[in-house]
C-alpha cells in the first residue's frame, strides 16, 4: 500500500530550530528536513554522473546528521533550509571527491613535502622579461621550485593536481584551515616573487586579458 | 610534479585576485547561504558577505559548491 506524503509545511527559523531541538530522530520534522535535504541534493548533484539513488540516500542521511550536529552554530543570517543545504552539499561533495580521488598520495603525483627548495635561479626566467606567457610560466614554475617552503609547494602543487582538500590535508598531517592558511601565504609569497623576478600586477593583467579572449 | 599549462593559468587566476585578508573554507560554509540569498535579492551585498565571492575565485572546491547551492535552492 503506498503512503500518502503530506505536504510541506512552512516553518519560520525559529520553529525549525525549536521542533528539530525538541524531536525524536523520526519525528515529522527531522523527516521534513531530510526531505528538504534530499530534494535540494538531487537537484544539486543533477550534473554528476555518477551519484546513483543509493548515493543520494546516504548523502541525505549523513547530511541530516550533520546538520542537527551543528544547529548550535545557525546564527539565523539566512533561511534556515538554505544553510542547512549548504552543509548538505559539502558533505555530499567531500564525500565525493574523496571517492574519485581513490588513494592516489602526494608521493603517487611525484611530491616531497619534505624535499628542501631548488637552488634559486635554477629555472629563471628572463630578467625584466615582457609579460609573455611563456615567460610568466617559466618565472612561476622557479619560484614554486625555489621560493616555497616544503610544505607549501605541496599544499600548491597537490591542489593544482586537483587533490581534495581533506586528502591533502590528511597527507600533510593537519586540518583544512591550516591547510587553507598553507596555502594562502603559499600564494602571497608566489606573488612576491613574480613581482621580484620583474612580472608586475599589470602583466598579470594582460596575462588575464590574453587568456579570457583564447 | 610539473604543473602542466592549464594548471600554472588557473594559479595565475588565484594569484590575481588573493587578498592579504581571506576567509577560510569553513568560514565561507557558515556564512554562504547569507550570501547566496542576497546575491538572489539582488541586494546589497555587506562587506563581510563580500570576502565571500572573494574566496570563491581562490577556491576551486567552495566554488563547485556554491554553485551546486544554487541549482539545489532554484525553485525553493
Amino acid at each position: 500500500m503506498r503512503t500518502m506524503r503530506s505536504p510541506q509545511r512552512e516553518r519560520t527559523n525559529e520553529q525549525w530550530l525549536a521542533e528539530l531541538r525538541s524531536e525524536s530522530a523520526d519525528g515529522e520534522t527531522v523527516e521534513a528536513l531530510r526531505e528538504h535535504l534530499r530534494s535540494g541534493l538531487t537537484r544539486a548533484l543533477r550534473p554528476q554522473a555518477d551519484v546513483s539513488d543509493a548515493d543520494l540516500d546516504d548523502f541525505t542521511q549523513d547530511a541530516t546528521v550533520r546538520v542537527l550536529s551543528q544547529l548550535a552554530s545557525f546564527r539565523g543570517e539566512s533561511r534556515f533550509t538554505t544553510w542547512a543545504m549548504a552543509i548538505g552539499i559539502r558533505v555530499a561533495y567531500t564525500t565525493l571527491r574523496r571517492r574519485r580521488w581513490g588513494d592516489r598520495s602526494l608521493e603517487d603525483l611525484g611530491i616531497d613535502a619534505d624535499a628542501s627548495a631548488a637552488p634559486a635561479g635554477a629555472r629563471s626566467a628572463r630578467p625584466g622579461a615582457a609579460a609573455d606567457r611563456s615567460d610568466l610560466f617559466q618565472a612561476l614554475r622557479a619560484s614554486i621550485d625555489s621560493d616555497l617552503t616544503p610544505r607549501q609547494r605541496a599544499a600548491v602543487l597537490g591542489e593544482l593536481a586537483g587533490m581534495p582538500s581533506a586528502v591533502l590535508a590528511a597527507q600533510l598531517q593537519t586540518n583544512a584551515n591550516a591547510l587553507y592558511k598553507l596555502n594562502h601565504d603559499a600564494r602571497l609569497r608566489l606573488r612576491d616573487a613574480l613581482h621580484r623576478r620583474g612580472f608586475s600586477e599589470s602583466d598579470v593583467r594582460t596575462f588575464l586579458l590574453e587568456a579570457s579572449r583564447g | 610534479m610539473d604543473p602542466s599549462r592549464e594548471q600554472l593559468a588557473a594559479l595565475v587566476r588565484q594569484l590575481a585576485v588573493t587578498a592579504p585578508e581571506e576567509l577560510d573554507c569553513e568560514t565561507v560554509l557558515r556564512h554562504v547561504a547569507a550570501y547566496l540569498e542576497a546575491t538572489h535579492a539582488d541586494a546589497p551585498v555587506a562587506p563581510e558577505l563580500a570576502m565571500i565571492r572573494q574566496h570563491l575565485d581562490v577556491c576551486p572546491s567552495c566554488l563547485e559548491e556554491f554553485e551546486a547551492l544554487t541549482r539545489a535552492v532554484e525553485s525553493d
